[in-house]
C-alpha cells in the first residue's frame, strides 16, 4: 500500500517527477557508464602485452615508446638503425627479438611491418597467444595479416586484394596493381591494439617506401624466402623491437647494456613497469572523472530531494487527511523516503538499459576511434554494488524532505 | 459517556496570548446526534482536532468511550483514532489522485479492527450511497463535489467507528445536494450506533439531530471573540 500510494502520487505530479528521473538518469549513465569503463579499461590494459620481456627504441620517455610501439599511438621520435637491431639481437642473452616498423596507415588502421616470427613471440592476457581465425601469417611480401576490428569494421575477408601505400608509394604501385596487397590472414579478437593493427612484412614496408623502378617490378607472388637477401629491399631502420632473454633474471642487466650501447641512442623499457607507470598517470584522470561522476549524481539526488521538499507543501491536504485516518507520523516519512526510492530505481532501470544499448550501439566506435574494448554487459558485480550505492545515498539525501513531512505530519498545521 | 471534557483550555503553540477553547465541562451521550453550532473562528474546528488527539489541550482532561485520550501517547492516540474515530471534513476529504475504492481501502489500512475489509463490502458500501460502478474507479479529482462528499461518507464509516465526527461537510454544497448528502449520511447511521458530532454554522440543519448546542454555550472565553 505504501508503494503503490507512492508511486500513484508520483504519476499524479508526472512533470515535475519526469524532470527529476531524466536528471537522475543522466547521473547514473555517467556514473555508472565511467565505472564500468573504467573497470574494463583497467583490466584490458594490463593485458596488452606480456611475455616480452623488453621493448627497444630510439632515446625517448620511457611512456613514450611504450605508447607507439604497444598502444600505436602518437609517432616515433627517431628510428633505430638496422644494423644496431641486428647486433642487439645477436647478442648472447637474447633468445628471440621481433622488429617493428609503424608509419603508415590505412583507412585510419596502423599498419605495422615485422617479421613472420612476431606471431609465434607476441602474448597478451595470461600469456595468450595470437591466433589465426582463419588464414596464416605472411608467407609474401605483399601478403597482409588483419588485426580482427580492421578486417571487421572494413569487411574485408581472406583472399581480398587492398592498396596500403599511400603517397609516393602508390603512384609507383599504380603502374602495376590497384590493389598489390592479399589478405593472408585474419588475427582472432585479442582486445588488445593487435586487433586495430594491419600487419605487413618488413619488405613490403620497404617496398613502399623505394620508389624506384625495380620496385614496380616486383611481383605478388614473391615469397619472403625469396627476397631474404635482396639488399634492395632490406630494411635500413625499424622503428623498436621486442625482446625475450634466453634468462629472465637478467632483465635490469641486459636493460643498462642497451642503455649503454654507444653506437646510437636507444633505450630499453620493461613493458609490465612502463604499463602500470601508465595506468597511474590514466588512474588519476579516472578516479577525477569518477569523483566528478559522484559529485553530478548527488547533485541530481538533491535536486529529487527538492522536488520531494516543494511537493510537501502542496500536498498539506493529503498529509492532514491520512493523518486523520489513522495514519502515525513515520507513515508520511516512509512515504516520502518510497517516492525517493521509486525515482532512484526508475532512473537506474532507465539508466542502465540506455547505457547498455549506447555500448551496444556504440561498442564499434568505441573501439575503432578510441581503442575501448567494452563490454555491453553491465551485469557485473561492480554494477551492483554502485546501484546499491546509488539507492542508499538516495535514500541518506531524502531524509531531509522526509523529515520535512514527518515534522508537517506530527504538526499539523492547516 | 462517548465524550467528556473536563477543564478544557487550549491556544495554538503559535500564538500562545489568544486562548480558543475554555470549556470547563461538556459531554456528549452515547448514540447521540448532536449539532453544535458557531460562526467562523470560533473554535468548532479545534475543538474536533483535539477530540481526534491531533491536538493536545494545555489544560484539562479528554475521556472518549471512557479513554483518556490525553494521557496516550501520539502512537497510542493514532491507533485510537484510526479503530474508533471516522471523520468528513468541509472539502478535500480523499486523495486526489486515488480511486474512491483505494481511497476507502486506505483507510481501512490503518485500523486494527478492520483488517479484513473486502472489496466487496467497499463495493456494497458505494453502491449503498448510489455511486455508480462506473464512477469507482475514477479518480476522486474527476468526480462532482456531491459524488466526493458521498465517498467521504464511506471513507468515514468502513471502519464502522463509534464516534463520527464531521466538520461542516455541506458548507461547499448547494442547497439540494446539502439535503440529499444530509438524508443520506443520516440513513447510513441510523441503523448503527454510532455517536455522531457534527459541527456546522449552518442552523438550519439543526431537524436532522437530536440536540443543537451553540459552542459559545459551551466554550467560555473571557469577552468573546469579536475577530469577525
Ligand atoms: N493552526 C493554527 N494556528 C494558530 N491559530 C489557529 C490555527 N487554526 C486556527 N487558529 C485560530 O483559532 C481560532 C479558531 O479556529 P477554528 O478553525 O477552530 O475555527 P472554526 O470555528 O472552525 O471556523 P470556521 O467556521 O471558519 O471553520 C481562530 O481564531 C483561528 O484563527
Ligand atoms: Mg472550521
Amino acid at each position: 500500500m505504501l508503494f503503490k500510494l507512492a508511486l500513484l502520487s508520483l504519476k499524479d505530479r508526472k512533470n515535475s517527477v519526469l524532470l527529476s528521473v531524466l536528471a537522475m538518469t543522466v547521473s547514473i549513465v555517467v556514473l555508472i557508464g565511467i565505472e564500468h569503463i573504467r573497470q574494463q579499461t583497467k583490466a584490458n590494459f594490463a593485458s596488452t602485452i606480456s611475455g616480452v620481456d623488453l621493448i627497444v627504441g630510439a632515446r625517448t620517455s620511457s611512456m613514450n615508446l611504450l605508447l607507439y610501439s604497444v598502444f600505436r599511438i602518437g609517432n616515433p621520435t627517431n628510428n633505430i638503425r638496422w644494423d644496431t637491431y641486428q647486433a642487439i639481437a645477436n647478442s648472447k642473452q637474447v633468445k628471440w627479438a621481433i622488429p617493428i616498423s609503424l608509419g603508415d596507415s590505412h583507412k585510419g588502421f596502423r599498419v605495422m611491418g615485422t617479421t613472420p616470427e612476431y606471431f609465434d613471440f607476441f602474448s597478451y592476457g595470461q600469456k595468450h597467444g595470437l591466433t589465426f581465425k582463419t588464414g596464416s601469417r605472411f608467407n609474401h611480401v605483399f601478403d597482409v595479416v588483419l588485426g580482427a576490428d580492421v578486417a571487421n569494421q572494413l569487411g574485408y575477408r581472406l583472399g581480398d586484394k587492398i592498396t596500403l601505400a599511400h603517397g609516393i608509394g602508390a603512384t609507383s604501385f599504380s603502374h602495376h596493381s590497384a590493389n598489390p596487397f592479399t589478405v593472408s590472414g585474419i588475427l582472432a579478437r585479442t582486445g588488445t591494439p593487435v586487433d586495430q593493427t594491419v600487419h605487413v612484412s618488413l619488405q613490403s614496408i620497404e617496398a613502399i617506401h623505394n620508389s624506384g623502378p625495380q620496385t614496380v617490378q616486383l611481383s605478388e607472388a614473391l615469397s619472403l624466402i625469396d627476397v631474404q637477401d635482396d639488399p634492395s629491399l632490406q630494411p635500413k631502420t625499424i622503428t623498436a623491437f621486442m625482446v625475450g632473454l634466453e634468462n629472465k633474471m637478467a632483465i635490469f642487466q641486459f636493460q643498462r647494456t642497451v642503455n649503454e650501447y654507444a653506437l646510437e641512442p636507444i633505450v630499453a623499457i620493461l613493458p609490465g613497469v612502463a604499463l602500470s607507470e601508465l595506468w597511474q598517470m590514466m588512474g588519476m584522470l579516472e578516479n577525477t572523472l569518477l569523483l566528478i561522476s559522484v559529485l553530478v549524481f548527488i547533485a541530481a539526488s538533491f535536486g529529487v530531494s527538492a522536488m520531494l521538499l516543494a511537493s510537501i507543501r502542496e500536498r498539506r491536504h493529503e498529509i492532514n487527511l491520512l493523518r486523520m485516518i489513522g495514519a502515525p507520523a513515520y507513515f508520511l516519512f516512509l512515504l516520502i523516503q518510497a517516492e525517493a526510492l521509486l525515482i532512484t530505481l526508475l532512473s537506474c532501470g532507465l539508466g542502465l538499459s540506455l547505457l547498455s544499448t549506447c555500448l551496444w550501439l556504440f561498442g564499434d566506435e568505441l573501439v575503432s576511434q578510441f581503442g575501448l574494448n567494452i563490454d555491453a554487459n553491465l551485469l557485473t558485480l561492480n554494477t551492483l554494488y554502485v546501484t546499491m550505492a546509488t539507492m542508499i545515498a538516495s535514500v541518506l539525501i531524502a531524509i531531509i524532505p522526509s523529515l520535512t513531512g514527518y515534522r508537517h505530519a506530527k504538526q499539523l498545521n492547516n | 459517556m462517548a465524550v467528556e471534557l473536563n477543564n478544557i483550555r487550549f491556544h495554538y503553540a503559535s500564538n500562545p496570548g489568544k486562548t480558543v477553547l475554555n470549556i470547563p465541562s461538556w459531554s456528549v451521550q452515547n448514540n447521540d446526534h448532536i449539532l453544535v453550532t458557531g460562526p467562523s473562528g470560533c473554535g468548532k474546528s479545534t475543538l474536533l482536532s483535539i477530540l481526534c488527539g491531533l491536538e493536545h489541550p494545555n489544560e484539562g482532561s479528554v475521556t472518549l468511550f471512557g479513554e483518556r485520550i490525553d494521557k496516550m501517547n501520539a502512537r497510542q492516540r493514532d491507533r485510537f483514532r484510526a479503530n474508533h474515530i471516522g471523520y468528513i471534513f468541509q472539502k478535500l476529504n480523499l486523495i486526489p489522485y486515488l480511486n474512491a475504492i483505494d481511497n476507502i481501502m486506505l483507510a481501512t489500512r490503518f485500523c486494527e479492527s478492520n483488517k479484513v475489509t473486502s472489496y466487496q463490502e467497499v463495493m456494497a458500501m458505494l453502491d449503498s450511497l448510489n455511486m455508480s460502478a462506473q464512477d469507482w474507479n475514477k479518480p476522486i479529482r474527476l468526480l462532482s463535489v456531491g459524488q466526493q462528499q458521498r465517498v467521504a461518507i464511506a471513507r468515514a464509516l468502513i471502519n464502522k467507528p463509534k464516534l463520527l465526527i464531521a466538520d461542516e461537510p455541506t458548507s461547499s454544497l448547494d442547497l439540494s445536494n446539502r439535503d440529499a448528502f444530509m438524508a443520506l449520511l443520516m440513513s447510513m447511521i441510523e441503523m448503527t450506533n454510532m455517536t455522531l458530532l457534527f459541527v456546522s454554522h449552518d442552523v438550519s440543519l439543526s431537524g436532522y439531530f437530536n440536540h443543537t448546542q451553540q459552542l459559545k454555550q459551551i466554550n467560555h472565553i473571557e469577552g468573546g471573540d469579536n475577530a469577525f
